[in-house]
């Protein structure tokens, strides 16, 4: 399956969800296939994607979906453990596993090499958790995960097909719109 | 354990008043009480980290729904979550309230402490990270309140550095 129609997928199955999305070409392509106030891009911060998405999701009760890449999530992989022990029940990891640190030059990673993130997850007590290949399959999972406590987490096989041009995202204007669909930028100040 | 629980209580108790909900820790020495009041505290979900620079991503996180939080940590700690501290946090201009166990500084007995002791200071500056050295626990209020709100203002991290005086009783 392709990610940029995999992405365009969990788009219309998140509705008004808020998505937080890893570096790269996974928020470049969420960017692409459908611009919003809720979608979080971030970029510069490897392995972290899952960690905000966790802190997130326990600061409000909203369900929070995760796009995370196999690379980043190898890099930070005690923070499944984290989310195991904190059984965030509306929190949903995606990972786009494509078996390699794509933007680099398609170099294996550790999940071409055996390692299943899937396995990993269910040993740190993700037990609702699953590898998918096909459209079919991740639109079956996904949907599963939206309409059930969590936390979910949903390795989806996925293949590059070439880059779209690197999203005009501007770091503090991305936090900027994404938390004020959370907030109320018109509060008023308190008297100091 | 010669681990300030009064003075653990003074920092607590100013954390829940600048309306902190949300803490993440690694088990600390330093901190050991501190990390059982969160949580003991039905009030604040304590987020118990494997490494701390997962901690940045979590107080991004609840920044990001609208909730206050603040990190407790080692200073070794905080030189593990240098990437994040600079490519989340300063990069999106999150306010981040650390509070940071300052080992390794004068009277230390520990070698393994001393080198980490040595270049926190110069590691925050480096980041243009505003801190204060915490000492004395009748001011340890006013601290964190000022901490808190120069990290909201600014939206930038912020370090508290617990010392030895503080924390520690002997």
């Amino acid at each position: 399956m392709r990610r940029f129609e995999a992405t365009q997928l969990t788009l219309r199955l998140a509705g008004d969800r808020p998505i937080v999305g890893n570096l790269g070409p996974t928020s470049d392509e969420l960017w692409h296939a459908g611009h919003r106030d809720r979608n979080f891009y971030t970029y510069g911060n490897m392995g972290l994607c899952s960690s905000i998405a966790l802190g997130m999701a326990l600061a409000t009760d909203e369900q929070v979906i995760s796009l995370d890449g196999d690379g980043s999530l190898l890099m930070n992989l005690g923070t499944l453990a984290s989310i195991g022990r904190e059984q965030p029940k509306n929190l949903i990891v995606v990972v786009w596993d494509n078996e390699a640190w794509g933007q680099t030059g398609h170099q294996t990673s550790h999940t071409g090499t055996g390692t299943s993130l899937e396995q990993v997850a269910v040993s740190c007590g993700i037990a609702s958790s699953s590898t998918v290949t096909d459209l079919e399959e991740l639109e079956g999972a996904l949907s599963s995960a939206i309409a059930t406590d969590g936390p979910h987490l949903i390795v989806a096989k996925i293949e590059e097909a070439g880059y779209l041009p690197v999203a005009p995202v501007e770091p503090e204007f991305t936090l900027y719109r994404f938390r004020n669909t959370f907030v109320d930028p018109q509060q008023p100040a308190p008297p100091h | 354990m010669p681990v300030s629980s009064v003075n653990s209580q003074i920092i607590y108790d100013a954390l829940k008043d600048a309306g902190v909900s949300i803490i993440s820790a690694l088990p600390e020495t330093w901190l050991v009480h501190l990390v059982g009041m969160a949580d003991a505290d039905p009030e604040v979900t304590l987020v118990r980290l494997n490494k701390e620079e997962e901690g940045v991503g979590i107080s991004a996180g609840a920044h990001l729904a609208g909730r206050k939080s603040a990190m407790l940590m080692q200073n070794h700690g905080l030189l593990t979550s240098v990437n994040g501290i600079v490519s989340l946090a300063q990069l999106y201009r999150i306010p981040l309230l650390m509070l940071v166990s300052y080992r390794g500084e004068m009277g230390e007995r520990d070698p393994w402490q001393t080198e980490g002791g040595l270049v926190t200071e110069r590691v925050l500056d480096a980041l243009g990270i505003m801190y204060r050295k915490m000492s004395d626990p009748a001011l340890a209020a006013r601290d964190i309140r000022q901490a808190q709100t120069l990290a909201e203002s600014s939206l930038r991290p912020v370090a508290l550095l617990l010392t030895r005086e503080l924390m520690w009783e002997e």
